[in-house]
């Protein structure tokens, strides 16, 4: 059989590294064989490909070298940064909030766990996980660690040498440019060279093919300038209609924390692609993002409508039904997930609150043992800080306490566990120690309003109004409908003014 | 991820380590009812098989039959393609045509009906054969240039040309233009043309006409000729991984691409039907219509092994399959169900493994049950469980309301035994250090660290701890497991010329405990050498800094006290003088002198912190010397040098300011920095060209400046750590004076060590003088305060850094009054302090040139040195002024006292409250955490 068949065979079949070696005897034959070279950039690219469009996250370095200036004070509704602002958006009290005050979502995704950081020093002093101590490195690193492309390189050094290839003339060639671009991009992760690849080879096809458009685009907000970026996919619109341009203009505009007009963009998607899955995926998220949840379960409905298996919709649906004390719908939908063959610590812990909360209290322990079986070291936080709730539930205050102290020996910087901690004490008649949890879960999570309202009651029976004045006032910032919050500030300031 | 699992009807093993790819396989009906399945394997094997299912009564289905395989056949070529097609001139029947590298062979399959109940007998007989110039990749049947009931052969070799037969004839062959890898490649009946996707990553369009008109001759050799055009083509962005055409009725025709991250469905004449971006990586596919409606159904077989079935772009099911498919395609099949009717089974999945594995499936709505494994459960024997809960309960009671818990290293020392020795024998240090001085070789010393354990231990870690400016070779040592008797040898020198404040060498072994795993530390304290730090010199006899030791014990002589320096230099046996030189002392000698006549021992030199080490390691070797003579003492009487423990402070303290203000232009310089770096970013960014504005001389310029600031701040910090060292060695130095006083009792003396620390650290907020404010202010408070006062309730120190040392410094001085007056007593002891009457204003800081005229008011009788009388060098100042400056602050330092419970009130008032019940509206925080299905989850 012809060696370059079998080679082109097993990269059909999806078997990389025996086509990588395949090509590597052929090109030992015959070094000049650009046909087998291809295909083993190919391979290689293959080898580490990652769906750049989900693996996205903004780090310190581009916050700090980002000169695009963005609206500080954006009007209501507008903004990602100001998720509250949004009419009929649901309330903090019943859907907690995660620590970029985004409310909480179905599933984790890239950047729903970092926030954008204001400052290059405000990103470094930004509280870390009591896993990690380095705050969220930039893009271009996170993707090397996804593809793991320094791993696989060469006994013989690189296969392709980025500095001393003649870009000009392989981007007029446009069968070999474009593969060769994907492998710059890639696998050796190299934008700049990539960039220059395109901007010639765009030049070559006299700007006719949407493609290196959409490549300069990418490259472009690879390198933070997202105005060029949305230029090129922009341009690259024109010419032909395509998901990924749609996808990728919207990712450009939530960059620059423009969720209307991202929307707008995903809606126009939806007119040439109608149902299209990962465009009201999008949309949803986005309407998740302003806090705009009945918008946003209804695309993640529509999702489902043309996806039934689509798993971030069935754990966002789950998870509204949850927050809308319908806990036997969410059950529902947590059960058809682990139907489905998810088997994680989270599944089985959202399970176990269903089930506790829909009253079927024989399967909550066995949830939670399940539970506590799967769970790493990151989530075994939550999971006892569930149990928790249900041992409050049952009326169990020292298993309760127990509970959240362990979770507190998972994870230090456990907020929630604090500020319930600290409600416990109080109600043991600590004031003390409930004073310094609430402090402590205050200043680990100014963003939640709980521990800040507890504080300031707590201060307020113990008369010390003065204090109580100043945190009840951090609570009304972090929730500012808060109506008990609101009613203590009045009492205080009454009491004030009387005086 | 899928909720539902494909059913197994039907499935059979073809060979064994035979390679099978997407075009291995094919079915056709070859003329009869139902489909055969044509399987052929790269190693040359041919395989038909005619599935049929015979469904039992009792529900089960009979699979597999040695009867279904009609044909195996072992080709001496490796079967790259089969396909069937009208390819016989003159037959109407359908002929099996099979691609190897080198030919293209026709086969038709003849059957001879048997008469016996075993069945027909068929074979292939080949029709004809047509050699190849070029490796074949693949091939397309189909009547080109609208031909009836005949099919003509095409074959794309694997450098982009195109042969075409026509039936068992030749006809013409083309290259295609633009060809890097070939891609696939199929015929559109209605247009007439072929459609491939090329590397270009577009799919284009060639009709059959244009490529036939194309060339000169007909000849197999020369494939010259015009450049053929394409008649459209659709740039799809994307490599394809199969292109299938499916015709509805006649009527018109889908073309449906299988990107590697799309799926296109164009029409013939070039546009987009629909496009679904796939959120997983698909490995083959199969497009049909369903008939009655005409239905587009799309098959694709995800990576994960899961078929999903498509309407357009609408998914209608999805099945996990149990085989990893290279192809899949569906089929009509023969069932005999359980009362002998033969039906016919349309649709039925059939799949093929890269190894061979044939599978015929269904869709079933049998659920893929995940079962979650079952926890290890034992039984509980309840009574146990709530007896051992109750205890462990009452653990954590007591355990929660004891704040501190001691844990004793006693258990720890039974585990492992550590021993450190010093070696006494030094050695030419040959690390780098920073002491330059001429003709002196700086020595080390080796410490050997042997550790004997008692079980196995792991994740041991040895420190040893030296305080600079000694250095160790290497500090901490690492034992992963440590199962016998094992030893670490680390090397102490002097790095850096300063003051020594002391000789200890720490050894802190640390490891988790077999059982438990709990962490256990262990220290160990040894002595190095004095020769590792001094040399011996000729005695100097004048000296700004005078100590005076009293003994009620004959002096010993010095040679005996210090008989590692015996043979040296002038130390000879009866001498009662010595003078040592620190390595890189800078010249000061430090002279011990041994009275002749009475029993006192004296101790000078220029610099009070050199004094500091000579002075321990003295009265150390004299209690050693005299620790058989039961009530030996020794005493010191002379006043404390509280003036240069200030003036050290003050220096310390200045360097920190320093530092501090140096770190904060750091700061600022580096945000200087960062914004030109932003500005020059956006310039670049821009794309019209902009002059620089000068911006790179800026740039450069702050650069420039970041670098003096750090050298500055290098500079700093030397001199904060010699300082560091200074104070150490005074304040060390002062706590010794203060023991040998013998006025102050044990109990306030390990208090003051605790307050006083000797060991200087200075953290980025906390500095020593924090700290050590903070710890003096509460003894002043507590065990030091002034008569009954010790009830008021403890006020919080603030750990703010300091602004000012003035009050400290009253602090200081305060606490060691109190302290040698004894802690709660009021009455003087101190025989000096009364002596002495306050003769100057008060003035916290004494300043130079109020010591002019004071006389040493201690001297050792019978010294054969004379006395420095006067000095005009503050340094040389006499102790007892200090004590006068001392006694006349005092009320000053009770004034600043006075006020800090003012300054601590700030405390909540913790008494109200208490006991009432807790607020029900109290908010409590709950919810489920995140569903985090592994970030991607575009592989479902």
């Amino acid at each position: 059989m012809d060696q370059f068949y079998t080679a082109l065979s097993l990269y059909r079949r999806r078997k990389y590294e025996e086509c990588v070696a395949e090509c590597t005897e052929l090109l030992e034959k015959n070094p000049y064989d650009q046909a087998i070279w291809t295909l083993k950039m190919k391979a290689l690219t293959e080898q580490v490909y990652v769906d750049d469009i989900e693996a996205e996250e903004e780090g310190i370095a581009e916050a700090l070298m980002d000169t695009d200036t963005i609206a500080q004070v954006a009007r209501p509704g507008t903004s990602l940064r100001t998720p509250g602002t949004a009419q009929g958006g649901s309330n903090q009290g019943l859907r907690p909030r995660t620590q970029t005050g985004r409310p909480l979502s179905g599933v984790v995704r890239p950047a729903t766990q970092s926030g954008r950081p204001g400052t290059m020093e405000q990103a470094l002093r930004t509280p870390r996980t009591a896993r990690t101590a380095r705050p969220v490195t930039s893009q271009s690193a996170r993707s090397v660690r996804l593809g793991t492309a320094s791993m696989l390189t060469e006994s013989g050094g690189p296969f392709i040498q980025l500095s001393r290839l003649n870009m000009g003339k392989y981007a007029a060639q446009g069968i070999i440019a474009k593969p060769l671009f994907e492998y710059i991009f890639y696998h050796e992760n190299d934008v700049r060279h990539a960039l220059e690849l395109a901007v010639q080879a765009t030049q070559a096809c006299q700007f006719k093919d949407w493609w290196w458009k959409v490549q300069l685009g990418k490259c472009y907000f690879t390198l933070g300038l997202v105005r060029d970026a949305e230029q090129q996919f922009r341009s690259a619109l024109k010419q032909q209609q395509v998901v990924e341009i749609f996808l990728r203009l919207a990712r450009v505009y939530i960059r620059v924390d423009q969720p209307l007009s991202a929307l707008d963009v995903c809606k126009t998607g939806l007119q040439y692609f109608p149902g299209e899955v990962t465009l009201t995926t999008e949309i949803a998220r986005l309407f998740e993002g302003l806090n705009n949840i009945p918008t946003s379960i209804k695309y993640y409905r529509d999702v489902l409508k043309e996806d039934a298996t689509h798993v971030e919709a069935i754990a966002c649906i789950g998870l509204q039904h949850f927050y809308t004390d319908q806990p036997e719908i969410s059950l529902r939908f947590y059960r058809r997930l682990l139907q489905m063959g998810i088997y994680n610590a989270e599944l089985f812990n959202n399970l176990g609150l269903c089930c506790f909360y829909a009253q079927q209290y024989d399967m909550t322990i066995t949830c939670f043992e399940q539970a506590l079986n799967l769970a790493t070291d990151e989530a075994v936080a939550d999971v006892w800080y569930n149990i928790a709730h249900v041992a409050i539930g049952v009326g169990d205050c020292n298993l309760g306490m127990q509970c959240l102290r362990l979770s507190l020996s998972a994870d230090s910087n456990h907020a929630p566990a604090y500020n319930n901690l600290g409600v416990l004490e109080m109600r043991l008649g600590h004031a003390e120690e409930a004073r310094a949890f609430f402090q402590a879960a205050g200043s680990l999570a100014p963003y939640l309003f709980e521990p800040h309202y507890n504080y300031a009651k707590l201060a307020e029976k113990m008369g010390d109004l003065q204090t109580s004045y100043i945190v009840i006032q951090k609570s009304l910032q972090a929730y500012p409908s808060h109506v008990d919050s609101k009613e203590l500030l009045e009492k205080l300031q009454k009491h004030f003014a009387f005086i | 991820m899928s909720l539902f699992k494909a059913r197994d009807l039907w499935c059979a093993q073809c060979g064994d380590n035979e390679t099978f790819d997407q075009a291995s396989i094919f079915t056709a009906n070859l003329g009869s009812r139902y489909d055969k399945i044509i399987v052929g394997s790269h190693s040359g094997y041919l395989r038909v098989f005619e599935p049929s299912v015979e469904l039992l009564e009792d529900g089960t289905i009979n699979g597999n039959k040695p009867t279904d395989l009609v044909i195996e056949m072992h080709l001496p070529q490796p079967v790259l393609q089969i396909s069937a097609g009208k390819l016989v001139s003159g037959s109407q029947n359908e002929h099996l045509s099979v691609l190897h590298p080198r030919s293209v062979a026709v086969y038709s399959l003849v059957t001879k009906a048997g008469a016996a109940e075993h069945g027909d007998q068929s074979r292939l007989v080949l029709a004809y054969e047509h050699q190849l110039r070029r490796s074949a990749f693949c091939m397309v049947l189909g009547p080109f240039g609208g031909v009836n009931g005949r099919d003509f052969l095409c074959v794309q070799s694997l450098d982009g040309t195109l042969s075409f037969f026509e039936q068992e004839t030749f006809s013409f062959i083309r290259f295609l233009p633009g060809f890097l890898l070939p891609g696939p490649l199929v015929f559109l009946p209605h247009t007439d043309s072929f459609l491939t996707v090329t590397s270009n990553w577009h799919a284009e369009t060639y009709r059959y006409q244009v490529l036939a008109e194309a060339g000169g001759t007909s000849d197999e050799e020369s494939a010259s000729g015009r450049k053929v055009t394409t008649e459209w083509s659709y740039n799809i962005g994307e490599a394809a991984l199969d292109v299938v055409a499916v015709t509805w009725a006649n009527s018109y025709c889908d073309i449906l691409v299988l990107g590697e991250r799309n799926l296109f469905c164009l029409k013939d004449n070039g546009t987009l039907k629909f496009m679904k971006r796939l959120e997983y990586k698909p490995c083959c596919f199969h497009p049909y219509f369903i008939e009655p409606d005409g239905r587009l159904m799309v098959l694709i077989v995800s990576e994960t092994n899961t078929l999903l079935v498509y309407e357009h772009t609408k998914l209608l099911w999805s099945a996990q399959l149990f085989v990893a498919p290279v192809a899949v395609t569906r089929a009509t099949f023969e069932v005999i169900n359980s009362s002998q009717q033969k039906l016919s089974m349309k649709g039925v999945l059939v799949l093929l493994s890269d190894q061979g594995e044939l599978q015929c499936s269904y869709l079933g709505t049998e659920p893929s049950l995940f079962m979650a494994p079952p926890l290890e459960i034992h039984a509980i024997d309840y009574e146990q469980a709530g007896k051992e809960l109750s205890e462990l309960q009452k653990v954590i009671k007591t355990y929660t309301k004891r704040s501190t818990a001691s844990l004793t290293s006693t258990a720890a020392e039974q585990e492992v035994k550590v021993s450190v020795s010093v070696n006494s024998q030094l050695e030419p240090c040959p690390f780098p250090h920073s002491i330059d001085e001429e003709g002196v070789e700086i020595p080390m010393c080796r410490v050997s660290v042997e550790l004997v354990p008692h079980s196995p231990l792991s994740k041991v870690q040895v420190s040893v701890i030296v305080q600079p400016p000694l250095t160790v070779s290497q500090v901490s040592h690492t034992i992963s497991s440590l199962c016998e008797r094992s030893s670490i040898i680390a090397y102490v020198y002097m790095e850096q010329s300063c003051d020594i404040p002391t000789l200890d060498v720490r050894v802190i072994t640390s490891y988790m405990a077999s059982t438990g795993g709990f962490p256990r530390v262990l220290h160990n304290v040894a002595q190095l050498p004095l020769k590792l730090v001094a040399l011996f010199t000729a005695p100097a006899k004048e000296a700004d800094f005078k100590v005076t030791l009293n003994t009620n014990q004959p002096v010993v002589s010095l040679s005996q006290l210090f008989p590692e320096f015996v043979g040296e230099g002038v130390l000879s046996g009866t001498s009662n003088a010595a003078g040592f030189q620190y390595y890189g002392g800078r010249g000061s000698t430090v002279t011990v002198l041994a009275a002749k006549s009475s029993q006192r021992y004296r101790l000078q030199c220029d610099t009070l912190p050199s004094l500091c080490l000579l002075t321990s390691q003295l009265v150390q070797r004299l209690n050693r010397h005299f620790s058989r003579h039961e009530g030996f003492t020794c005493s010191y009487s002379s006043s404390l040098p509280l003036h240069e423990l200030f003036s050290e402070i003050g220096t310390h303290f200045f360097f920190r300011e320093k530092a501090r203000k140096i770190q904060e232009e750091l700061g600022q310089r580096t945000t200087q920095f960062r914004v030109i770096q932003r500005r020059l970013l956006a310039k670049f960014k821009d794309k019209t060209p902009t002059p620089l504005t000068n911006l790179d001389m800026l740039l450069k310029e702050a650069y420039q400046q970041i670098l003096a600031s750090t050298d500055e701040m290098e500079e700093i910090q030397q001199a904060l750590l010699r300082s560091r060292c200074q104070l150490g060695c005074v304040t060390r130095l002062i706590l010794l004076m203060m023991r040998l006083m013998n006025t102050v009792s044990e109990e306030d003396y390990s208090d003051l060590q605790a307050a006083l620390p000797s060991t200087v650290y200075d953290a980025e907020e906390q500095g020593w003088e924090e700290v050590t404010d903070a710890a003096l202010s509460h003894l002043l408070r507590t065990s030091l305060a002034k008569g009954s006062k010790t009830s008021q309730h403890l006020a919080q120190i603030a750990l703010e850094p300091m602004k000012d040392i003035t009050r400290f410094k009253k602090h200081i001085s305060a606490v060691l009054d109190r302290i040698s007056k004894g802690s709660n007593k009021a009455e003087r002891k101190d025989n000096v302090g009364e002596l002495l009457k306050p003769v100057k204003s008060v003035s916290p800081i004494p300043e130079a040139g109020e010591g002019g005229h004071d006389e040493e008011p201690v001297v050792p009788v019978g010294s054969q040195y004379g006395e420095r009388a006067v000095s005009a060098n503050p340094r040389g100042r006499s102790a007892a002024l200090l004590k006068a400056h001392r006694a006349a602050q005092m009320p000053v330092t009770n004034d600043g006292l006075t006020s800090h419970p003012e300054a601590g009130v700030v405390t909540l008032k913790t008494d109200q409250g208490q006991k009432e019940p807790s607020d029900p509206q109290v908010a409590l925080i709950e919810g489920p955490s995140d569903v985090s299905p592994s970030a991607d989850d575009d592989i479902w």
